[in-house]
């Protein structure tokens, strides 16, 4: 055998290829130092470091062949499961994920209150004076005042009736008796005003009133008695408003009198420029406004542009501006149309370094720090602020699983069902698997082609065929379609089960018909015969002879397969969900597993405890690895170690 | 008449449970194709006979713009077979060492890789999450909604479980040759390329293949990471056709289901032999 010692070409491929992975990796670690990432950065210096010892010294022989894949794994499984793990000893979970300076800014940034008549501006946001950095913005307020005189500008006699045959539309039919304006006689209802020609109504020769008009009928006596009491709320139109009629005194006989109210409309304009220090009030003369009296532009103010704007898009409602002490002006919304919204508020939550509480500048209370990744208020314990921060709280996730019934209880179920499941899943699949290879274990007309049959399912994608078997097993599904029956395979808790267990099976018999027929085989055939000649009945050489060989040479397998299923989370995730849920709201469920539970108490939608949830992974993690271990003592995997 | 019973009890029992087992096996697969060409969107049809033959569902996947069928593909044929060939290149040259190699703390190192492979690695999800929004931060290609990243993610993850599959495979070749080629002067990276590579083509082809077929299957992380329509993974892409809450359009899913199927059982049923010796060496499909 020739050997290429040191051939010219696998070095200089060596050097290019180490070269090159070292380049990557370098500019990869600039890149994370450049972002403050120095964590990530490290490791890649270390990554390089490794690199150029293993390739390029002959320090270490294994460390040339072990190198890449160390990297990978130690990146990508060691550290997360690390990370993983050391989460069970801390208070890690919704309203309590950020770490205590950033939960501090947090509460202080939203400890606010807006103040008592929820002030707003519109606000266009630019920089004052020359310098770009100094953030400030023209606030605008547009006020419409309506003002109703209080006096009336005009009377007149009315008499007070109905329209259009409607007696709920109450209605006055007034004559201008003393001609103060351009109406001589007319109509008016609560939103009709009618204006009426002579020859339109009917006047009276005495009074000079119009007593009858098209449409119109007047209240009798006691219909009018009725009305008096309310007749303060009656309002009718007045030309084409805003102004309005009312009834100043009402009579049963004879003539009402009634005035008009005139409703006047002015604009106000408030205008100023604020920045975070400074507050300069303008005139409307100062300002250049747009179509709805919105400053856009003043004297000495810039206005930014959409990029510029799109800098400060992330902490724009960190930036406090100048208002009215204690009260400050906060952007609530980020510019649409050129225009943002602002609002008036002032700060309610304070935090002191110095004694580690928040103190409500309103209310007076002080909240301390609990120990538990809160600030709560002593005199009350059911009040703390939001959020909390990650805190460090040893065994406490471990001591919930025994104490907390909440958790305890939806846990010992699953865990129980976690050992049935794999336990269950492991005997049906070896038993059916174990039966097919003894049915075939002989020279069988089509055997071939049924082999090929059986083994698609552990071909297919199991992906696929899982979430078919999802469809089949629905409440309209093939399986009680072709079983005329009409359960609800997936929905009780029961038939859930044996739902999964079904599944499972599918998926996994062939493996073990393979795995048993190839070591069906692999039994001498003489151990048979022997026993044959002694007497023994086909049955008796199975039970007492074959079996026990089988079981040895497949314990491992089956433990490793027990392994498995202990984790097998695709198929509950994909199948059930974990559900049918044990009541209304639980997280957990009849077919959930410790690992699909795990799962959702991480990762759920309503709550995600990431703390207790890394417990139970370290409670996964040591039932597994014992499990594991013992299976590779028994087939002394690790025996011929050096 | 008494030959009958014979065969009857000879053989008549070994083709009934051979029967049943074939029908229970390829029954769900039969509904697949017998969807796949149905018009209706439910996955059963009113007789479990085909009663009408037609390819619209074929059509949605290849026609509808907003189902990127062939992209998904592309996807996971891509991520797959850049993360099988990787990972085996890479885990061969561990697996080798984990073999052949006399060094110090070499139990431990195997112990370790056992247990890590026994962690459940869908609990580590948020802190791989986590440290792939940091890369993504300074590396925007290789971070969280990156196929890229997602590659990175896996090749990490298939390492602990090829290097201990191809460590079967290379204690099972004889050291011999080995022998041989040190007492010709060779250096242990030596006899890797030049004697150990080359007679275990076969069998890295063989882990290839079933670290391909694993990752195939890999639904968790991959709808973590690839949020975005075009990127998303067949077996990601095609689960949306079913996942809806109150719809399920089983034909086009059934007919996707059915072509991203078929390669890999081809593939599988051609190299069974190989597979099945891998496995018995010690480790359970994915």
């Amino acid at each position: 055998m020739r050997i290429l010692k040191g051939h010219i070409f696998a070095v200089i491929a060596k050097i290019i290829l180490v070269t090159l992975a070292m380049t990557l990796l370098g500019y990869l670690m600039m890149a994370a130092l450049s972002t403050g990432d120095t964590n990530i950065a490290i490791f890649l210096g270390v990554c390089i470091l490794l690199l150029a010892l293993g390739y390029f010294t002959n320090l270490s022989v294994p460390l040339k062949f072990f190198a890449p894949g160390l990297m990978f794994l130690v990146a990508f499984v060691i550290v997360p499961m690390v990370f993983t793990l050391s989460m069970s000893a801390f208070k890690y979970q919704t309203g309590n994920m950020l770490e205590k300076d950033q939960a501090i800014a947090t509460i202080e940034e939203q400890g606010t209150e807006p103040d008592p008549d929820g002030t707003t501006f519109d606000v266009v946001l630019g920089y004052f004076g020359n310098d770009s950095k100094n953030f400030a913005a023209i606030a605008s307020k547009v006020v419409e005042e309506t003002n109703t005189s209080t006096e009336p500008s005009v009377a007149f006699d009315a008499y007070v009736g109905y329209y259009d045959g409607d007696k709920t539309n109450i209605a006055i039919l007034a004559t201008d008796v003393w001609e103060q304006t351009k109406h001589s006689y007319f109509v008016a209802t609560a939103d009709e005003f009618i204006d009426l020609k002579a020859n339109q109504v009917t006047v009276d020769d005495m009074t000079f009133m119009a007593t009858k008009a098209p449409k119109f009928t007047a209240f009798t006596k006691s219909e009018i008695n009725a009305l008096i009491e309310t007749s303060a709320n009656l309002k009718f139109a007045y030309e084409n408003g805003p102004s309005f009629i009312v009834v100043d005194s009402m009579r049963g006989k004879g003539a009402s009198q009634v005035s008009v109210r005139d409703v006047t409309k002015s604009t106000n304009y408030t205008y100023f420029i604020t920045t975070k220090d400074k507050l300069v009030n303008l005139t409307p003369q100062q300002v250049t406004a747009n179509g709805q009296g919105i400053a856009v532009d003043a004297p000495d103010f810039t206005p930014f542009t959409d990029s510029q704007i799109g800098e400060f898009a992330n902490k724009i409602g960190n930036i406090r501006l100048k208002y009215k002490d204690p009260y400050f002006i906060r952007i609530d919304q980020l510019p649409s149309g050129g225009v943002a919204f602002a609002t008036v508020n002032r700060q309610s939550l304070d935090y002191d370094a110095k004694s580690d509480t928040v103190t409500n500048l309103i209310t007076g209370i002080k909240y301390t720090d609990d120990g538990r990744g809160n600030f709560r208020n002593p005199d009350n314990k059911e009040e703390y602020l939001d959020p909390g921060w990650k805190q460090g709280i040893w065994f406490e996730n471990f001591t919930r699983l025994f104490t907390d019934p909440k958790v305890r209880e939806p846990l010992i179920q699953v865990f129980l069902w976690t050992i049935s499941f794999a336990f269950l899943t492991v005997i049906t699949q070896f038993s059916l698997g174990l039966l097919v290879a003894i049915a075939m274990d002989k020279k069988l007309r089509g055997r071939g082609i049924y082999r090929s049959l059986m083994i698609l399912p552990y071909a297919m994608p199991s992906i696929m065929s899982i979430l078919i078997w999802g469809g089949m097993l629905d409440d309209n599904g093939a399986i009680n379609q072709l079983l005329g029956l009409d359960f609800t395979w997936l929905h009780d808790p029961t038939l859930a089960k044996v739902s999964v267990l079904l599944v499972n099976l599918w998926l996994g018999f062939p493996y073990f018909y393979l795995i048993s027929s190839g070591s069906l085989q692999a039994i001498p055939k003489e151990l048979a015969e022997s026993a044959s000649i002694d007497g023994a009945n086909p049955r008796q050489i199975f039970r007492l002879i074959t079996l026990p060989l089988l079981l040895r040479m497949l314990t491992p397998l089956l433990i490793a397969s027990f392994a498995f299923n202990f984790n097998n989370f695709n198929i509950i995730y994909l199948l059930t969900g974990g559900g049918p849920s044990f009541e209304f709201g639980s997280i957990a469920g009849a077919t959930d597993i410790l690992i699909s539970y795990t799962y959702k108490i991480a990762f759920g939608s309503t709550v995600q405890d990431y703390g207790l949830a890394s417990a139970i992974s370290v409670v996964i993690f040591i039932i597994v690895a014992s499990m594991s271990m013992y299976g590779i003592r028994k087939s002394k995997v690790l025996d011929d170690f050096a | 008449m008494i030959s009958f019973f014979n065969w009857l009890k000879g053989n008549a029992w070994r083709h009934a449970v051979a029967w049943v087992c074939v029908i229970f096996a390829v029954f769900p697969l039969y509904l697949v194709v017998l969807s796949a060409f149905n018009s209706s969107p439910s996955l059963q049809s009113t007789s479990f006979f085909p009663k009408t033959f037609v390819w619209d569902n074929f059509a949605v996947l290849f026609n509808d713009p907003t189902v990127p069928y062939l992209r998904w593909m592309m996807n996971s044929a891509i991520i797959a077979g850049s993360v099988s060939l990787a990972s085996v290149a890479i885990g061969a040259a561990s697996a080798f060492g984990f073999s052949r190699l006399r060094f110090k703390g070499k139990r431990t190192g195997l112990q370790a890789l056992l247990l890590i492979q026994m962690f459940p690695s869908v609990l580590a999800l948020s802190a791989i999450y986590v440290i792939m929004e940091r890369v993504h931060v300074f590396a925007p290609d290789w971070g969280l909604g990156t196929a890229g990243g997602l590659v990175l993610v896996y090749l990490g993850g298939s390492m602990g479980v090829n290097i201990w599959l191809m460590k079967g495979f290379v204690d099972s070749i004889p050291l011999e040759l080995d022998e041989a080629a040190k007492v010709d002067g060779a250096s242990a990276m030596q006899t890797y390329w030049q004697i150990f590579l080359p007679l275990a083509t076969p069998i890295l082809a063989v882990v290839t293949l079933l670290s391909f077929i694993g990752l195939f299957n890999e639904y968790v992380m991959a709808r973590l990471f690839l949020p975005d329509v075009e990127s998303r993974t067949v077996a990601v892409g095609l689960q949306f056709f079913i996942g809806g809450q109150y719809n399920a359009y089983w034909g086009p899913f059934a007919a996707g289901s059915l072509l991203a199927s078929i390669p890999i059982i081809v593939v599988f049923m051609s190299l069974q032999r190989y597979i099945i010796g891998g496995l018995t060496a010690g480790s359970v499909k994915g």
